[in-house]
């Protein structure tokens, strides 16, 4: 029973019983009770008896009546300490001065724990967490009580832990926050133990443990928050000795000067500078909302002597809208928004040597209005002095990055042969697509899309994929250099073919339609070539091998939900692939590497970094604490020998004991 | 001791040993220390007494042996109690190197029991050089 309130029940007939309460005692020597008898009350103390008499049974109800709240000593009416009653109760049945039962209750009650007091002003001290640990008694929930169990509790008198001495909790939780550590001399679980290990083990008491302290001392770091700014363009700085080429061209203000041009990722951009001695021929596509114009037109450009020459500009209009204009949206007839732009440019830059002579530009213009994509044309020539067509390279007989690859066709009469790859235009349909030269250097992979009906042969479409990928080789041989002449067939290397598997007989297509195996529908065309010798400190290229194989699909009639569509999509790849050989051979070692050893430590027994080990960290074959206690024995030794062996010593030791 | 020579012998030799393994003692405990810092971590200003004692216990240490061994060959007494005065201050301070540390290791403990050796030795040789110079 807990609490002030304890029932019992009293068997039998109760008509005629009386029920009493008294207090007893306990002999002081002997420890026994007095029992009592029956001449007590319902009442006894602080005590209350109450029966409720029933048929069979009484239901018999003893109760305290005081207070059981916690005060200050000398208070009236409420417990002075916390083992607030102590006492032994005896309940008697009585019938005529005869015991029937007789109940022994010894209670011990404590007072109530509800906090009535005042709240101390003091805060608690905190520790510092890295050496204190914060609950040096986990186990002490409850504040101004004990706690079962817990026998690093404060408040737990010695009586009471005796109760739960055996039974107290295990490890940090029971307040054991200082396990004891390795470095201990009584510690006995270590598999390594250092040499040192009789003379520097730590003898003393657990309070001070070394590892509550190895908190991380990070140092912060304030963000560096990007600067997001546009770095101011930088002039390269040695304008006025001439351009050499792929060097970008630059205007009176030393800008770039840009052209739009179609960037490596595909889209056109804007503002990119034009490398000297490279032509291109670029289409991007804008509309009204977006269209920008270049450059002014009277802006100068830097001849590469120092001085500036003027665009020669000459206007024309397009009269052929169709070429440059689709229209995407439906048109109103009504007021529409319409603009003169510039349709295309053609840059033609007349070159000497170095330096820039003329530079002439026709500029078409027309109109453009909302609604329409227009795709710009931009082109650009370099055009020498001397010949007006051709550009050719002074000096450089091997092939540069980006020229055409040399192509010919020794079976036919002419010998004259191209290799090249698809330009798809418009829709990217085959039918439409046109072809543009392999270029040196630049992997590239493009394609095209044929149309293909459900009731398609498949032979048929394999010889008809064939034939447009053969389309684009209409070369037998291809040049080793840029200037390899079509009468020396040393100057060429003939183009290895492998091709497709074809085989007559449908074998495994059978009676299904709408599916091919073994459709060609990939040229890959792969161009080995190496870096033989330089030309003027340029290193020149010169094409090894070319192989043209093809890679195989399965082509398989994409429906809709029923069928409907009647043509599906082949796409027909041709990928070129550029294969440097050999691999770059490593930098030869000076000879000053090879012969001054001393530095190296891997050809080396000892190296000076590995000697001046404790100094130095390199070497790694002795720990760092030992190696550094020696060095610093040692040190101590000379300098202790230094120092007794000057006579100034001798003679100060000698004053001071005598 | 012969009656011309009150002087004790082996307090002299006692105190010239002393002070070599004083100056051994200083380096070793320095340098303990040292370790100490490196290898476990110092609770806040626990770090400071424990060198400051040191280096305490280094400055007392002078004045003890050189008003001993002055005394001692003065044959005069003032000196030889002003030192076993201050010897009862190393007592002490070589008792907190010995107990009271943060991080006692078994170097230390071996060093300063030898140290406390020597000072009880030194201690009862000096008592009774006293008792030979008052008599």
């Amino acid at each position: 029973m807990s609490g002030p309130r304890v029932n019992s029940f009293f068997l039998g007939n109760s008509s005629g019983v009386n029920f009493s309460i008294i207090l007893s005692s306990v002999d002081e020597e002997t420890g026994k009770l007095q029992l009592a008898n029956c001449s007590g009350s319902k009442r006894a103390g602080d005590w209350n008896l109450n029966v409720t008499p029933g048929m069979n049974t009484s239901k018999v109800t003893i109760s305290l009546t005081r207070n059981l709240q916690l005060c200050l000593p000398n208070a009236t009416d409420c417990c002075t300490t916390p083992l607030c009653v102590v006492e032994i109760l005896q309940v008697l049945a009585c019938r005529d001065s005869v015991i029937l039962a007789h109940l022994l209750i010894q209670a011990e009650i404590y007072a109530n724990s509800s906090f009535t007091g005042n709240v101390s002003e003091n805060a608690t001290i905190i520790p510092n967490q890295v050496f204190h640990p914060l609950g040096s008694c986990p186990c002490d929930l409850t504040g101004g009580a004990c706690d079962v169990r817990c026998c690093c509790d404060l408040e737990c008198t010695p009586d009471l832990k005796q109760l739960f001495n055996e039974s107290c909790f295990t490890g940090v939780f029971g307040g054991d926050v200082n396990p004891p550590f390795d470095q201990l001399c009584s510690s006995q679980s270590m598999e390594y133990i250092p040499d040192w290990f009789p003379f520097l083990c730590v003898q003393s008491s657990l309070n001070n443990t070394p590892f509550l302290g190895y908190f991380y001392h990070g140092s912060t770091s304030i963000p560096r928050v990007p600067p997001f700014k546009i770095p101011l363009q930088t002039s390269p700085g040695r304008l006025f000795t001439g351009y050499r080429q792929g060097d970008p061209i630059m205007t009176e203000e030393n800008e770039y000067f840009t052209i739009p041009q179609q960037s490596t990722a595909g889209q056109c951009v804007g503002n990119a500078p034009v490398a000297y001695l490279q032509n291109f021929d670029v289409k991007c596509l804008t509309n009204l909302a977006s269209y920008k114009e270049g450059l002014p037109r009277d802006v100068r450009i830097n001849s590469g002597t120092g001085d500036f020459i003027q665009q020669n500009v000459i206007y024309r209009t397009i009269t052929d809208m169709g070429k440059f204009i689709t229209e995407s949206e439906s048109l109103h007839t009504a007021e529409v928004l319409c603009q003169n732009v510039t349709f295309a440019e053609d840059y033609a830059f007349i070159w000497k040597d170095k330096n820039i002579e003329q530079i002439n530009v026709t500029v078409f213009l027309g109109i453009l209005c909302d609604g329409e994509i227009l795709a710009q044309r931009f082109t650009v020539k370099f055009q020498s002095l001397k010949s007006t067509n051709v550009t050719v390279l002074f000096g450089n007989p091997g092939y540069q990055v980006g020229k055409p690859v040399k192509a010919a066709n020794m079976n036919a009469s002419d010998t004259f042969g191209s290799l090249n790859i698809w330009q798809p235009a418009g829709r990217g349909l085959c039918t439409l697509a046109t072809s543009t030269p392999v270029l040196f250097g630049l992997d590239s992979f493009s394609g095209c899309i044929l149309e293909v009906g459900i009731d398609e042969d498949c032979s048929l479409l394999r010889g008809n994929v064939t034939e447009k990928l053969n389309s684009l080789i209409q070369a037998t041989h291809v040049g080793k250099r840029d200037n390899s002449s079509y009468s020396d067939l040393n100057d060429w290397v003939e183009i290895i073919r492998l091709d497709p598997f074809n085989s007559d007989t449908n074998v495994s297509s059978g009676n299904l339609k709408g599916i091919c195996p073994d459709i060609p529908a990939n040229l890959n065309i792969r161009i080995i070539f190496a870096d033989v010798g330089a030309v003027q400190g340029i290193p020149q290229q010169q094409i090894l091998a070319v192989q043209i194989s093809y890679s195989t699909v399965i082509w398989q009639f994409q429906c809709g939900l029923l069928c409907e569509n009647s043509t599906s999509f082949l796409p027909i790849t041709a990928s070129v692939q550029f294969i440097k050989v050999p691999a770059q051979p490593p930098i030869p070692m000076t000879r000053f590497q090879i012969n001054y050893t001393e530095f190296d430590c891997n050809r080396n027994d000892v190296c000076w970094p590995q000697l001046f080990y404790p100094l130095t960290r390199f070497y790694t074959g002795e720990p760092y604490s030992q190696c550094l206690a020696k060095g610093l024995l040692l040190a101590f030794l000379v300098l202790l020998a230094a120092i007794m062996s000057n006579p100034w010593f001798s003679k100060l030791w000698n004053s001071s004991l005598v | 001791n012969n009656s011309y020579q009150l002087s004790s012998v082996p307090l002299q030799i006692l105190f010239y040993v002393n002070g070599i393994y004083y100056i051994f003692y200083f380096l070793a405990t320095l340098a303990m220390i040292v370790y100490k810092s490196e290898v476990f971590s110092y609770p806040d200003d626990f770090l400071a007494p424990d060198l400051a004692l040191l280096f305490i216990m280094a400055i007392l240490e002078v004045p003890r042996l050189h008003l001993g061994s002055k005394g001692n060959l003065t044959e005069e007494e003032a000196p030889l109690g002003l030192s076993l005065v201050i010897t009862v201050g190393s007592v002490i301070l070589s008792v907190y190197f010995l107990v009271w540390q943060t991080y006692v290791l078994k170097a230390d403990i071996i060093l300063n029991a030898l140290l406390l050796f020597t000072y009880g030795l030194e201690s009862v040789l000096k008592v009774v050089a006293i008792a030979a110079f008052v008599s």
